[in-house]
This record gives C-alpha cells, sequence and structure tokens, in this order.
C-alpha cells in the first residue's frame, strides 16, 4: 500500500503546499551556504579532478601539459625505489605512531576524569601540546631538544646514558618524529575524555558490588563502551598520520638515509623541488587510494569489535 | 516572509560577488595599467608607475635593498618599488607558480639553475640587450655571456659574484696551530682534519651539509679528469675509477672526523650558519660558496677574524675545479607593462655608484667594476670575501653546464653520498650505484627535453 492512496484528495494538496515550502526554505538554506559550497566547489572538488587529470599528464607548471596516458603510474610502480621507501617508512610511521597516541591520549583522559580539584586546569595544560600542534616552530624546537648536544642528551648526561643520535641515526630517526606526533594527542583526548564522562555511573557500581577490580572494570566497562571512539580517532588519526609533513620535513628534510622519508615528503620533493606535478599528482591519487582502501578495512572489520550502545554493535 | 528571502537573496548575491571579486582582483590592475601605458614608453615620464620586486635573502640584505629602493625615489620620484622579499625556503616555488600564472612581480631575482630550467622550458623574461636603458658595459662581458645569455637573448644579469672557497675562523684556527696560508689538497686535509679529531673528539675540521659534501667530492672528480662531471649529451663525464678514489676518501675521511657526522650536520642543511659546532667555535673551516660568509661571520663574536681562501685542490689537477658563478641573478619579466621603467630602475641598481654604496656585499662583489669599487670607497664590502672572489676568479675552472645544475641529478649524487658517509656502501659499491642510477637519471631528464 502506498502513502498517497491512503490520504484524502484534500490532504494532499495540503501536503503538496507543505512540500513546496519546505523546497523554498532548502533554497534559501543554500544561498546561505553559497559562499561554502563555492569554496568547497572551487577550492576543493577542482583541484581535486584536476589533480587527477594532471596526473595523466607530463605537466611541470611552466610548459603546457602533454597527456601521456599511465606513464606516471607505471614509472611509480616500476622504477621509482624511493616510491617504496617511502610507503615503507610511512607504513611503518603509521603502525607506530598512530596506536601508540592513542593508547596515550586515553591513558591520560582515563587520568583527567578523575574528580579532583583544578582538574580543568589539568586538561587544558595536557590539551597546549595540541594548540601547538604540527606546526614548524614546534618542529625546529624538536630538533633543538632532540639533537645530539641538545637539552635531551644533556639531561641524560647527569644520569650517565647516552649521549643518543634522536635524530642523526637511520635507525632511531624517524622513532623521534613518532615521538612528536604521539605528544599531540590532545584532540583524541578530549574525544576520550568525552567519552568517559558518558559511560553510566551505575555499570561501575554494579561492577564494584559484583567485586571486579579497577583493571577489570576499565577492560571490561570502559573499553567495550568507548570502542565507537575509538574507531573514530582511529581513522582520524590514520589519515592524519599517512599525511604526516611537518616535522619530517623540517626536522630532518627526510634524512638520515631517507629513514624518515614519509610518503608526503616524496610528494612535495616530485611537485616542488623537481617540479613534475604530473607525476606528483599521480603519487597523490595513489596515497588517496591507499587511505581509502585501509579507513575501508577498518570500517569493515568494526563490526566486529565496536559496541554501540543500542546494540548495533 | 517573502522580504526575509529578498534579503537573504541580497545577501548571498553580495558575498559571492565580493568572493568573486576578491579573485578577480589581481587582474584588474595590470590591465588598468595596460590602458595607461597604450601610448607606448614615451609617456612614462612623469606618469605614476609601479613596479615589483623580488628577491630572496637574509636581514642584511632586506635592510640594504629597501634602502636602496628608498634611494631611488630621489630618483624617479613617479615610480613606486614594491618590496617583496623573503628567507630562501619556498622562493623557488613562489616565483615558478608565479611565472605559471602570469602574475611574477616585474623584476625577480633568481637562482642560476633555475634560470637555466626556465629558459629551457619557454620564454618568460625580457631580453635585456634590447632594453636601451639598461647599460651592460660595466659587466665582464665573459661572465655576463657565460651566465645571462640563453637562446642569444640576455635573459638575466648576475646579481653578484660568488665563489667557492674555504671560509676559515681565523681566530679559532689559530689557537687550534691551523694554517691559514696553507693550500690545501685533499691529503693533506684530511691528515690536519684527522689530527684535529684526535687530539679533541669534540672538534671537526670543516662544516658541511650533504650539498657542500656533494660539491666537494663534484670538484674532486673535475680535479681528477679535467672535464664536467655530466656532460651536455646528458652522459656520465668521469668513470669508475675516477668515482671509487673520490668515495675512498670520502669514507676515510668521514672516519677520521675530518668532517661532523653528516647525521648531525645535516639537521642544519641549507642553513649551516645555525650549526651549533660552529657558533660554538668548534669547527674552524667550511668549504661553501663566498656569499655564505656573511651568515657565518653573524653568528661569531665581533672580535672573531674571518679569513677565506681557495678550496682544496689536489696537486695534480687538471682543472683547478674552483666554481666561480653569479650569486644570484635579476631577471625582467616579459610580462611587465612597465618594461622600459624596470630596466632603468635595474640599471640604476647595477650600475648607479651610490646604489652600490648602499647595497655593499648583501648579494657578493657587486658584478660592475665601477660599482665595486664604489663599495669598496664606502667601506661595504668585506676584505675576505673580495678575497674569495678575487682568489676564485684568477683560478676559475670550468663554467658548469645546466645539467650538472638539475637538481635530481644532483640529488642522485647526493644520496649516494649519504650512503658513504654512513658507511653503508662501500667506495667499491657506491661508484658502481652512482654510474647506473646517474645514466638513467640523465636519460630521463634528456627524454623529457
Amino acid at each position: 500500500m502506498s502513502v498517497s492512496n491512503s490520504v484524502p484528495a484534500k490532504a494532499q494538496k495540503h501536503v503538496g503546499q507543505k512540500i513546496r515550502v519546505k523546497k523554498n526554505y532548502q533554497y534559501i538554506g543554500l544561498l546561505y551556504i553559497a559562499p561554502w559550497i563555492i569554496g568547497l566547489l572551487v577550492f576543493q572538488f577542482y583541484p581535486f579532478l584536476s589533480s587527477l587529470y594532471y596526473s595523466f599528464t607530463d605537466y611541470n607548471m611552466v610548459s603546457t601539459p602533454k597527456f601521456i596516458g599511465l606513464d606516471n603510474y607505471k614509472k611509480i610502480f616500476t622504477a621509482d625505489p624511493d616510491f617504496y621507501q617511502s610507503l615503507k617508512v610511512t607504513g611503518i610511521y603509521v603502525l607506530l605512531a598512530v596506536p601508540v597516541k592513542l593508547a596515550f591520549a586515553l591513558f591520560i583522559a582515563v587520568l583527567l576524569s578523575a574528580k579532583l580539584k583544578g582538574i580543568n586546569l589539568f586538561r587544558t595544560v595536557y590539551y597546549l601540546p595540541s594548540i601547538l600542534g604540527g606546526s614548524v616552530a614546534i618542529s625546529v624546537l624538536w630538533r633543538f631538544l632532540f639533537m645530539k648536544e641538545g637539552v635531551i642528551n644533556h639531561m641524560l648526561g647527569y644520569l650517565h646514558i647516552g649521549p643518543v643520535d634522536w635524530l642523526g641515526s637511520p635507525d632511531v630517526a624517524l622513532y623521534t618524529l613518532g615521538l612528536l606526533t604521539v605528544w599531540q594527542f590532545g584532540s583524541s583526548m578530549v574525544l576520550f575524555l568525552a567519552g568517559l564522562q558518558q559511560i553510566p555511573n551505575d555499570l561501575y557500581e554494579a561492577g564494584s558490588i559484583d567485586g571486579a577490580s579497577k583493571v577489570r572494570m576499565f577492560f571490561k566497562i570502559t573499553v567495550p563502551l568507548l570502542t565507537p571512539i575509538v574507531l573514530f580517532n582511529l581513522v582520524m588519526q590514520m589519515v592524519n598520520a599517512f599525511q604526516e609533513f611537518t616535522g619530517a620535513f623540517v626536522i630532518t628534510n627526510g634524512g638520515p638515509m631517507k629513514s624518515t622519508f614519509l610518503y608526503a615528503l616524496k610528494l612535495y620533493e616530485e611537485a616542488f623541488s623537481f617540479f613534475k606535478m604530473g607525476y606528483a599528482s599521480a603519487l597523490s591519487w595513489i596515497l588517496f587510494i591507499i587511505i581509502m582502501v585501509v579507513t575501508a578495512v577498518i570500517f569493515k572489520t568494526s563490526n566486529s569489535w565496536v559496541y554501540y550502545e543500542d546494540g548495533r554493535g | 516572509m517573502k522580504r526575509k528571502k529578498v534579503g537573504a537573496l541580497c545577501i548571498a548575491i553580495v558575498i559571492i560577488l565580493s568572493i568573486l571579486g576578491g579573485c578577480s582582483s589581481g587582474n584588474s590592475e595590470p590591465s588598468g595599467a595596460n590602458n595607461t601605458n597604450g601610448g607606448g614608453g614615451k609617456s612614462a615620464g612623469n606618469e605614476k608607475v609601479t613596479l615589483r620586486f623580488s628577491w630572496w635573502g637574509g636581514e642584511d640584505r632586506h635592510a640594504a635593498t629597501l634602502a636602496a629602493i628608498e634611494a631611488y625615489k630621489q630618483i624617479a620620484p613617479n615610480v613606486t618599488i614594491e618590496a617583496e622579499y623573503q628567507g630562501f625556503d619556498g622562493y623557488e616555488q613562489k616565483i615558478k607558480t608565479q611565472l605559471s600564472g602570469g602574475t611574477s612581480a616585474d623584476i625577480m631575482q633568481l637562482d642560476l639553475p633555475w634560470l637555466q630550467e626556465l629558459t629551457g622550458k619557454g620564454d618568460f623574461f625580457v631580453d635585456l640587450k634590447d632594453q636601451s636603458e639598461f647599460d651592460t658595459s660595466g659587466f665582464d662581458q665573459n661572465f655576463l655571456s657565460n651566465f645571462g645569455l640563453y637562446n642569444g637573448k640576455l635573459a638575466a644579469v648576475p646579481t653578484g659574484v660568488n665563489a667557492y672557497c674555504m671560509i676559515i675562523n681565523k681566530t679559532l684556527a689559530d689557537q687550534l696551530g691551523i694554517s691559514t696560508e696553507t693550500q690545501w689538497d685533499w691529503e693533506s686535509i684530511y691528515e690536519a682534519g684527522k689530527k684535529l679529531h684526535a687530539e679533541d673528539s669534540s672538534k671537526y675540521l670543516l662544516l658541511a651539509d650533504h650539498a657542500a659534501l656533494r660539491q666537494d667530492i663534484i670538484t674532486m672528480l673535475k680535479q681528477r679528469t679535467g672535464n664536467q662531471w655530466v656532460n651536455e649529451d646528458f652522459t656520465v663525464g668521469f668513470s669508475k675509477e675516477d668515482a671509487v678514489s673520490s668515495f675512498e676518501w670520502l669514507q676515510k675521511a668521514m672516519e677520521a672526523g675530518v668532517y661532523q657526522p653528516i647525521g648531525e650536520s645535516d639537521l642544519f642543511f641549507g642553513k649551516i650558519d645555525q650549526n651549533p659546532k660552529w657558533i660554538n667555535q668548534e669547527i674552524p673551516m667550511a668549504p661553501s660558496m663566498s656569499s655564505t660568509l656573511l651568515s657565518l661571520k653573524n653568528v661569531l663574536p665581533e672580535d672573531v677574524e674571518i679569513v677565506t681562501g681557495l678550496p682544496v685542490i689536489a696537486k695534480d689537477a687538471k682543472d683547478t675545479g674552483v666554481l666561480v658563478r653569479p650569486a644570484q641573478l635579476f631577471a625582467i619579466s616579459n610580462k611587465s607593462q612597465h618594461q622600459e621603467e624596470a630596466a632603468k630602475f635595474l640599471n640604476w641598481f647595477m650600475n648607479d655608484p651610490e646604489a652600490a654604496a648602499i647595497l655593499g656585499d648583501v648579494r657578493s662583489v657587486p658584478p660592475v667594476k665601477s660599482s665595486q669599487e664604489a663599495a669598496v670607497a664606502a667601506g661595504k664590502i668585506d676584505a675576505a670575501i673580495t678575497n674569495a672572489v678575487e682568489l676564485g676568479l684568477k683560478n676559475a675552472g670550468i663554467v658548469d653546464n645546466s645539467v650538472a645544475n638539475n637538481s635530481e641529478v644532483q640529488k642522485v649524487l647526493e644520496d649516494i653520498i649519504q650512503k658513504v658517509s654512513y658507511g653503508k656502501s662501500t667506495p667499491e659499491q657506491a661508484a658502481d650505484e652512482l654510474i647506473s642510477s646517474l645514466t638513467s637519471k640523465l636519460e630521463e631528464v634528456k627524454g623529457r627535453q
């Protein structure tokens, strides 16, 4: 039975009017957000599509682009060892930085969800690194902290440790950069904190009546109820980590020995050092597809580990 | 209801228009200027003209250039010069984006490799030979044609003469008992560096990031072969033996601590003056271009004496390998609406003694003899820089071709130098890899020409 059949003629007219009014409202709404839509079309959608086109050309910014089909992609996969090196470095970086960052963010969030005097001050202070964020200034500071004669080694010296070559050794540099990302745990932490407040207290009360330990309650109550937020943070941080650029560019410039040559640096080098814009566009599309695939995989598996309170999980 | 709708529509339209207006305002000015200049260059006497002038540099160069622009107001009150200046980082990207979009400044400072690349790809610059306002007679004609002339056009003029040299902290060298008079060859500098580091492990003889190491290896190759390290016809200019022996030297120099380990020095890539070892005076010498002398000097206390000498030259060198090139170059955009005024300003900037006295050595030693004399007379040129340039000109090696300045080609060598420096490749392996990678990269670059 369709809806229209059951509605009397008069009422139908009334409904029609309502729909028209609603349409007009939508129209006005569209006008209100027109600046944003235009911005999206001009500054995001157009570059997005044109980069796809350029990825099939030999565009170099100064001469007119020539269509070369799949040559860029072929070359990336068959004749560019740096591509694989940067993929490897980025893979390690993502696998390392994202879980550690999330675990750390969760740890701090749990600490900060305690009901203490002045807790808001602590929350603010712990969020500060994220405001300073992946800025150039922080990266420069990081370089001076971790260089051979930097503050960190100086302090370790008092403990008779080191000096560690944090940034100059090909085996260590990537981890030092990972630390910088982990340090910017603030935005994930705030989300975890919000999630923690949402968990009904009676669950913990029930747990403690049943004699569950704090640790057990954390893993049996807190973690399952936080999984939707874990999913969100995981996806967001993963997407960001794949595109990480500032730290590696400013601090190590991809070195030593390409050990911190992240994918975004490879892309930047092709585009802005060698001006092979077509080639760089192809690289950016490959990165886009990689991120899409990983995101899809995470969402697919999320069915089996994310728990929604309304029973969808 | 209806009124509200109209109101909303108006607001939306205004916003849209203002956005579109914002986008196009960049174009409206030149087209207007075009109309006023329709009568040709003759009308340019008292008419208000605005020229954009872009350059990169450090504080000294900014201050001196701005002072010169200020002084030009007295010469040509109708001309307003808009300065667009910044550090080196990102300047190349900005200039190339502007050139491709047709929005570059009227007068721009360029680096030699970009100029060589750009002139191969398109026609962007005014032929300065056609500009009667611009006097080239003061320039060394060889220097001018070697670096400014492309496809028969004078696309740019050198801003200053820059020479590869040894920049020496004499105060420190004297303390350490290192002679500042010696003409170094590769063996003697190795021995001196080894001795210094063995006596005090916190000290190294030479300051170098990977770009400076690349330059040292290229110099070594040129001295062995007497030829370019990559040829104009996109072939490799040296043999495997040449590469092996150069890398052998590099390997033993790195092991002996002649250079600071590259992992430490490369954190200050492109800004070696910020290296704490140099600032704390634990490294006495830097093989570098003479144009970096001022920044290296400015980070040290005032009483420290900086001198210059020739770079390392092998005893049996077939070519000195001493690089002499323009510090930078100035070009005028052929999209400029006021080419004649731009040429007039550039002429004053390069040739006028008053301008030279203001600018001094901020773009190394002026390429025009009379300007150089005026700057020296005004006490504005560091004697150490003059010395480096004079030594360089006297001992100049072959002029690098454009292939040798290609950033992708240089990168191949830099990557392999890193492997040797870290001890990850033996000289033998590195030489093989260098020749095969270089051959394929050169072929690729050739295919794109």
